[in-house]
């Protein structure tokens, strides 16, 4: 860990290259697995999640948790043991694996429509494969379009972006791990990006709250980009498939 | 064993709350920024404090160890900090189980003194790579009426500001850790007091209530946990539960933070400078002299709760030997002693009656005296007119007066 | 619910301690508490249900199982639970010269036994013994007449504080 690196040169670039509001190259992939219900991949950078999606279906497990107005919503976040520099000794049940449970539960809970379907339970479970930073923005992402593949039903796309602030102040958005590491506070946001609302917001470290405002709004346009970006990646799929059985013709 | 389930707020209690919202008031009377009493009390040992938040009180303790530091960080201390809810803190809190408050509180906390690196960790070294010290701050939460995290973050800064590690020396190869009575302890290195806020958030941004109780929280819609020093400085933002909001009322919270942060830090760094003062000049310290002080209330006092007792307008037939209209309007005025008398129900237990209530006890405990009255009370209520009697209804019914029903039918005309 | 007594209440002791996770040590004075409710609270009124009393360790000086007894009786009664009698502990330290201390000694090293008996308030009858350390059986028994004594303050202590309220 040199800390005599800028975390952005000169010339404006960051270390791997990136301008300072430019998001890393977003690959995902909907539909992979038969048996879930729905599933997605996607890669941001070099990290990468995958998700899937069960349900809706009866309440498993303890019925008394079943709700009589809408669906309760089971969130699972893993990590592979590979998926970091060390080997992670254990995959899930560490603080930081159910915190990130929680907030993804939150997350979702805003967007999905679960007053449609009472007495029933959605899960959702993330795998992280590879993590490079930006991780609960990744997860997320990765499980609005599960849902999506599996049909549920959602007020509007979900997206989750990170941003920080370079040391000569000039706001960054989704950060990698060397950057996390490195020493500047990460701001993280999930947002439901057309109507500009703000679902999820955590930050570590510290900076005056005077550069709230900037970072934060940063933030939003890096959801709503992304939230193109994975519209576009639907919308492709929705072809592919509707392809093969005739839709796209009759347009 | 099985559990007790965690309170219910009913919505009537959700729809008055919401009500007294839009009418700008809130339950306890206290404006919609404004902050409860914290009131710092200190105990014999060093480190140890209890802070309460109005009702909302926590322990907290801070312990040292030397430990081996992590190979990653060689030359930093460690710091645990760690808030157990007790079960005597709520009655749905249990020993075993690790909920979701459980892990979101512990994280915020851990997130808003761990990252923002408040405490110099690196003083905390003893030898590279071999001996650290590790300190261990553990959070009791002694009662929940909501605000566990203000509350708690303001005990875990108090306790670490109070705290003094044991001085090391070194003489080559040994390491000698000298005990407090041979070398003052050390006090720890903090760089800065970042004290947890919390808002809580109703329809989605229109109310917004500073330091929520237990029945706010539970309405709100969602929380906003502001990690805040007093340089304003952001050391932690959480927003939890069904957020949907503008990032402009945001923005308008944590400025709001910034002023409160200030506040609360003076309040702290005073609290443990008197703390430290009284030591100095070995004043008496400890819990006792605060947490432990019990009110007294004078028998006169007793007697006037007594008479207000006796005073209230009686609607059904309380039966004494005495004339009943008569009572009715003179007992009133009369603010006389009242005797009381203590019988015996049984061994080892005894009930305490005022000679007013002496007939009805008769009747309602010891149904060997009248058995009959207990079983037969609905056949033989008696419709009874009174002459001045208080009573609003027209007419009064005279209940469990099966032997007095003789003396009431010779009072009625 | 293995744990619905049929015939009485079920007591529950939950103790915290200060610093630190609960280890073996607290699970040893939840023993100790339970017993000694067990006997002092009328258990039998209450079939199938269940009574948690919970303690939280605020400083200790050496007396921390009887401070522990003695809160754990205000609190019953307090809570106005049904009680066959109150019960206070008193401790009793035995220096190496041979003393018999109510307080605390200063010096920590001295001590060569500690006794803590809990009595009852009607007979004056030991409900718990328990002792740490050597000591002749004279000993023991001259440190049972002192704590018997020295009882009759806890009680009266409790008394007052409860005719306060």
């Amino acid at each position: 860990m040199s800390r005599n690196r800028e975390l952005i040169s000169n010339i404006g670039l960051r270390l791997d290259g990136r301008r300072a509001l430019e998001l890393r190259r977003i690959r995902c992939k909907l539909g992979l697995f038969s048996e879930p219900d729905g599933s997605a991949y996607i890669e941001q950078g070099l990290t990468k999640v995958l998700a899937a999606v069960y349900g809706p279906h009866q309440v498993r497990g303890n019925r008394s948790k079943a709700q009589h107005d809408c669906a309760i919503v089971n969130c699972q976040f893993s990590m592979a043991v590979f998926s970091t520099g060390e080997r992670k000794r254990r995959p899930r049940g560490d603080r930081k694996s159910t915190e990130m449970s929680i907030h993804l539960h939150q997350a979702l809970i805003a967007a999905i429509k679960v007053e449609l379907y009472p007495w029933s339970q959605i899960d959702v479970y993330v795998e992280v494969l590879h993590a490079d930073g930006g991780i609960y923005p990744a997860c997320v992402n990765a499980a609005t379009l599960a849902l999506i593949d599996a049909g549920i039903p959602l007020k509007e796309y979900l997206c989750a972006c990170t941003a920080s602030l370079a040391s000569n102040d000039i706001p960054m958005i989704d950060i990698s791990h060397q950057e996390e590491i490195m020493g500047g506070p990460t701001l993280t946001v999930a947002a439901l990006p057309m109507s500009g609302k703000v679902v999820l917001l955590e930050m570590s470290q510290r900076f005056h709250v005077d550069h709230l405002p900037k970072v934060l709004d940063k933030a939003l346009k890096g959801c709503i980009d992304i939230k193109n970006i994975l519209d576009e990646a639907v919308k492709n799929n929705v072809r592919e498939i509707g392809s093969s059985t005739g839709w796209a013709s009759s347009t | 064993m099985s559990k007790i389930r965690e309170y219910t707020i009913s919505n009537c209690e959700k729809n008055f709350l919401l009500k007294c919202l839009k009418d700008q008031t809130r339950l306890d009377g206290r404006a919609f920024d404004e902050f409860r009493n914290i009131e710092i009390e200190f105990g014999k040992d060093y480190g140890c404090c209890c802070v309460s938040l109005g009702q909302t009180r926590v322990l907290a303790q801070v312990t040292c160890e030397i430990q081996v530091p992590k190979s990653s960080r060689p030359s930093e201390g460690i710091l645990n900090i760690n808030i157990e809810l007790n079960p005597i803190a709520a009655p749905n809190f249990e020993p075993t189980s690790k909920n979701d408050l459980f892990t979101q509180l512990n994280r915020t906390l851990e997130k808003c003194l761990k990252d923002s690196k408040a405490v110099d960790l690196e003083s905390l070294c003893i030898k590279m790579s071999e001996k650290v010290w590790a300190l261990r701050v553990d959070v009791n939460v002694l009662n929940h009426e909501g605000n566990i995290l203000d509350c708690a973050s303001i005990a875990a800064l108090s306790a670490l500001h109070h705290f003094r590690r044991p001085d090391v020396t070194c003489d080559g190869e040994d390491f000698i850790i000298h005990k407090y009575s041979q070398r003052d302890p050390i006090p720890i290195v903090i760089h800065h007091y970042p004290v947890c806020i919390t808002y809580s958030i109703f329809e989605r941004g229109e109310f917004i209530l500073a330091d929520p109780t237990l029945l706010e929280e539970g309405v709100a819609d969602a929380f906003l946990t502001v990690g805040m020093n007093s340089y304003k400085e952001l050391c932690g933002l959480h927003l939890g539960g069904k957020a949907e909001l503008n990032p402009d009322i945001l923005i308008q919270i944590t400025q709001k933070a910034g002023n409160r942060a200030g506040i609360v830090v003076e309040q702290i760094k005073k609290a443990v400078k008197e703390e430290n003062e009284k030591r100095l000049e070995d004043k008496s310290i400890g819990f006792h002299n605060k947490l432990c002080s019990t009110k007294n209330i004078d028998f006169e006092d007793l007697e006037t709760c007594f008479d207000q007792w006796r005073i209230a307008p009686k609607r059904k037939h309380k039966d004494t030997e005495k004339n009943m209209i008569g009572e009715t309007v003179e007992e009133q005025i009369q603010t006389e002693n009242f005797s009381v008398k203590i019988e015996k129900k049984g061994s080892q237990s005894a009930v305490l009656v005022p000679e007013e209530f002496e007939e009805v006890g008769r009747v309602w405990g010891d149904s060997d005296e009248d058995e009959d009255a207990v079983v037969e009370i609905p056949k033989k209520i008696q419709t009874v007119s009174l002459l001045d009697s208080d009573s609003e209804e027209e007419s009064t019914i005279v209940l469990n007066a099966n032997s007095q029903t003789k003396k009431m039918e010779e009072i009625t005309i | 619910m293995a744990k619905v007594l049929t015939d009485r209440a079920y007591i529950e002791m939950n103790y915290r301690p200060k610093a630190g996770l609960p280890c073996v040590q607290d699970r040893f004075y939840e023993a100790i508490l339970k017993n000694t409710c067990e006997t002092a609270l009328a258990a039998s009124l209450f079939p199938r249900a269940s009574v948690v009393i919970t303690l939280q360790e605020m400083h200790d000086n050496g007396q921390l199982i009887s401070c522990a007894i003695n809160a754990a009786c205000l609190a019953c009664l307090d809570s106005g639970i049904d009680m066959r009698f109150m019960f206070a502990a008193m401790t009793c330290f035995l220096t190496n010269n041979g003393d018999l201390h109510l307080r605390t000694p200063e010096v920590k090293e001295d001590i060569d036994a500690i006794f803590v008996f809990v009595f009852d308030s009607v007979k004056k009858n030991v409900i718990v013994s328990h002792t740490e350390g050597t000591f002749k059986t004279e000993n023991y028994k001259l440190a049972l007449e002192k704590c018997r004594e020295g009882s009759e303050t806890v009680f009266k202590f409790m008394r007052k504080e409860i005719t306060k309220e």
